[in-house]
């Protein structure tokens, strides 16, 4: 029950924060709103010109004022403007009328920009002043939904972790699965050590079994990091997983060693996995 | 055991081939060539590309095809040194040609001192992570996997190599159809179905995002939600109630072609939601750092306890070399700092310094952290960053500020590459002082090559920029618009501030990391975030149908040949329309 309402604080924490953190500041919005009808006439602008050259195209005209493989267009209204004044082409009514199209499209960009412009950037200070006098307050309040939410949980997760360990025994757990997987390992050491004369057969065959404990029990072993943590706290997780952690990738080694064919390799990394997982055992017992 | 007709295995053979010079000098080797190749890359197309699968397949056929003695671990070290050069490709290519685009005049040495530097600096700052990434946190780095995967395709038995080429081959086909324009990039069923772009209901084909959320699984779910809560929530919430400008209040003009586009695009992932996911995604980090302290301790202690081993026993690196390597990286830093600008003065140039390292620390813990959880790096976001900072402390100059931009950027990739590398050592049993004794090695050497190219390519004056079709140089043409609105005066801190503080909240709770896939998820596209939660969700109904042994034998292996599949024919692709001119 803690759990859930730590989830539903959480969850309206999130969305309010998010949501009022997103607000821009009104002075940034009017600003926006500038560049955003600027972009608009642009975007008809360009639509105008891309029709114009459409026309000239169709009725195979030169290349010429920004249409085709012609020099591309300056970058404001104004000077694109002044370029189109010079031209003195004469050219079919449709086409004409395409041409003053675009031309009065540029004309009503000209104001937009100088408003752009007159719209000062706003410095970084300003817009944090500005948001937080628009959204801070609900800002604020998602803030400290979100942070009592978390604690919540933190608060469950540490409870559950703590019931399970007294009822149904999760430390228990991993112990056991512990213990087998040493056992598991140590056997498999004994009867590499026994070999006198490994084949490939042997290899091929120890490949296989090392595969089953790491697959089965030494993968369940290892998923249980946050439980132990919750456990043992951040620091006990450590102690068990750093020697945990150092048998499972030396264990890894000897898979690799006995694919390439390395026996001594491979029974140094057995080995050396077989007294990492006791090192573990010996950190999960200092624990208790 | 034994049998009659198995042949034996040597009982004295030569040491086990890892840290060879076969392995570190065709390493070097592909890594250069890929550094000058990708620097290219990036200029024509604004991307660059992971080195890491390449790298490995190659490793292959030359250690053990040609060679006829590579081992698992040696062909792991040649795929770590090739990754580590060319991680210098993104880093130069994304920041250095803003220099030249804006006619700044600066010396090109500054360059290649800073960028070294933030080589070393990003490893030597990343090394000591590794056990509570790989080991504690246990992070998924699905590239990571996926390379794994690929180096152990040799003894992983005939299904898996099946699954795994058969993963390879349908990602490859579908990205091959992409590629030359015969398939869409997305399935975008809200234009089908008439919505608003503001109401994000497309799909991304990505193989790679699929394999990486089968990957990741349950703990890329708030990932998702943080898609969904951006993209499901605030955007349209934002429109409808009219934070964002609406086409009423547009009266100034009568037609309002491309509105939907705009105000998506532009106003609220532009100005609100990704500046908002970089804040969160810094803060979240931050309270990482804090809530894992007690783990770090024993990560840096374990560390401590590898320099009182002898010789090369331990498996890690010495404490020592870590902050040997820091102190001297950060001197060269500073020299870098005083070469780009003498005229700063010596506190500023300090400062600079001080920051920088600061920063690239915790940005590169960032990335590699978001890499881990999800195989998607906000690199460029933590680089503007990083940029905006240097800009700020030099004064609003613009040349120290990109130049230790250049060296951040570096650094965060080294950062997010080594450990993915380790990633990938960790599953093949590799022992991480090899691979980090190798990567160290070698990670000056891309810069040069990476700074020689975009020198080379500039020629006598506009070879690359915005005026050329060729080369349009885009991540460089961007960044050069940054400077010029950070000189104009406008930085989003109100959203960096407000995400900060929602990622910081967000550490209080249990789940580790919640901040960062939060932050992520706001980061980047929707599309994206929708294909990776397919992947997750996929994965979470094969647990609970097929069961965890399942997801290792069957699931894994498709995986990785989805996420190979699209990098390998990416390349392809790209390395076809290159030669096609």
């Amino acid at each position: 029950m803690n759990k859930n309402i730590g989830l539903v604080l959480l969850t309206i924490g999130i969305g309010m924060t998010a949501g009022f953190g997103a607000v821009l500041s009104p002075d940034f919005r009017k600003a926006t709103l500038a560049e955003g009808q600027l972009q608009m006439a642009n975007n008809r602008a360009d639509a105008l010109h891309a029709e114009y050259c459409a026309l000239r195209s169709e009725h195979n005209l030169k290349d010429a004022e920004g249409c085709g493989a012609s020099p591309s267009l300056p970058d404001t209204a104004e000077e694109k403007l002044a370029l189109f004044d010079q031209g003195d082409e004469l050219l079919l009514v449709k086409i004409t009328q395409a041409r003053v199209a675009y031309r009065l499209a540029l004309k009503k960009i000209v104001p937009l920009e100088a408003l752009v412009v007159e719209a000062e950037v706003q410095g970084p200070e300003a817009r944090l002043s500005g948001w937080t006098s628009a959204a801070g307050i609900g800002f604020f309040a998602g803030l400290v939904l979100l942070v009592a939410g978390a604690w919540v949980c933190r608060k469950a997760a540490a409870f559950d972790a703590s019931e399970e360990g007294s009822s149904s025994g999760e430390a228990v757990d991993f112990g056991v699965l512990l213990t087998q997987v040493h056992a598991s390992m140590s056997v498999l050491h004994q009867e590499m050590l026994a070999l006198a004369t490994p084949s490939v057969v042997d290899a091929d065959a120890i490949k296989e079994r090392l595969e089953s404990i790491q697959k089965e029990d030494m993968a369940r072993l290892c998923a249980s990091g946050p439980r132990v943590q919750s456990l043992h706290g951040i620091e006990g997780m450590a102690a068990l997983f750093s020697p945990l952690s150092a048998g499972e990738r030396k264990m890894n080694r000897a898979w690799s060693a006995l694919v390439d064919r390395h026996w001594p390799e491979a029974l140094a990394s057995v080995g050396g996995a077989v007294d990492d997982l006791e090192g573990t055992k010996a950190a999960l017992a200092a624990l208790r | 055991m034994s049998e009659q007709l198995s042949p034996p295995l040597p009982l004295d053979p030569p040491p086990y081939r890892e840290l060879t010079w076969a392995a570190v000098v065709f390493g070097v080797l592909i890594g250069a060539v890929m550094t000058a190749a990708f620097t290219y890359v990036a200029l024509k197309l604004g991307f660059t590309l992971s080195g890491s699968t390449v790298a490995a397949i190659l490793g292959f056929a030359v250690l053990r095809g040609v060679l006829r003695k590579g081992s698992i671990v040696e062909n792991n070290i040649n795929q770590t040194v090739a990754s580590g050069v060319n991680t210098a490709s993104a880093g130069v290519a994304f920041t250095l040609p803003a220099l030249y685009i804006m006619g700044e005049d600066f010396n090109v040495v500054s360059v290649v001192v800073a960028a070294i530097a933030g080589s070393f600096l990003g490893m030597v700052v990343i090394i000591p992570l590794r056990k509570q990434m790989i080991e504690f946190e246990r992070l998924r780095f699905p590239s990571g996997i996926a390379v794994a995967s690929l180096l152990r395709s040799p003894g992983a038995g005939a299904r898996q190599a099946k699954l795994l080429l058969g993963g390879f081959a349908v990602s490859a086909l579908i990205h091959l159809g992409m590629g030359t324009g015969m398939l869409p990039e997305e399935l975008n069923f809200g234009a089908w179905m008439g919505l608003p772009s503001w109401i994000s209901l497309s799909v991304a084909i990505s193989f790679a995002s699929l394999g990486a959320g089968l990957l990741s699984g349950r703990g890329g779910l708030p990932f998702v939600f943080g898609g969904m809560l951006a993209w499901w929530l605030i955007a349209p919430v934002a429109v409808t109630a009219g934070l964002v400008p609406t086409v009423a209040e547009m009266t100034a003009v009568k037609h309002h072609p491309g509105f939907d586009d705009w105000v998506t695009w532009d106003v609220l992932y532009g100005q609100m939601l990704r500046p908002l996911g970089i804040g969160i995604l810094i803060g979240g980090a931050l309270a990482g750092v804090v809530a894992s302290f007690p783990a770090l301790k024993s990560a840096i202690s374990s560390l401590s306890n590898a320099s009182k081993t002898k010789g090369s026993g331990s498996d890690e690196l010495p404490v020592q070399v870590l902050s040997g390597g820091v102190v001297v990286a950060f001197l060269v830093l500073f020299a870098a700092a005083v070469m780009a600008d003498p005229s700063l003065g010596i506190g500023r140039q300090l400062l600079i310094a001080v920051v920088g390292t600061v920063w690239l620390a915790l940005a590169g813990l960032i990335v590699a952290q978001a890499t881990g959880m999800t195989d998607i790096s906000p690199m460029s976001g933590m680089s503007l960053i990083g940029v905006t900072l240097m800009f700020f402390l030099s004064g609003g100059n613009v040349v120290p500020a990109i130049i230790l931009g250049v060296a951040v950027c570096i650094g965060i990739g080294q950062c997010a590459d080594m450990m993915g590398d380790l990633k990938s050592g960790h599953l093949i049993g590799a022992k991480p002082r090899k691979q980090q004794l190798a990567q160290l090695l070698v990670c000056w050497v891309g810069v040069p090559v990476a700074v020689g190219t975009i020198v080379l390519l500039w020629g006598d004056g506009g070879g690359f920029g915005p005026g050329n079709a060729e080369l349009s140089a885009p991540q460089g043409t961007a960044l050069a618009a940054i400077m010029e609105s950070l000189q104009a005066g406008a930085a989003p801190l109100d959203k960096y501030i407000a995400g900060g503080a929602i990622g910081l909240g967000l550490g209080v709770h249990p789940a580790g990391g919640l901040g960062v896939l939060i932050g992520l998820a706001m980061y980047l596209p929707f599309n994206i975030t929708v294909t990776y939660g397919l992947g997750c969700a996929a994965n979470l109904w094969f647990v609970r149908n097929k069961g965890d042994r399942w997801i290792g034998d069957t699931l894994v292996p498709v995986a990785a040949g989805f996420i190979i599949g699209e990098a390998l024919t990416s390349l392809g692709v790209v390395l076809y329309q290159l030669a096609m001119g």
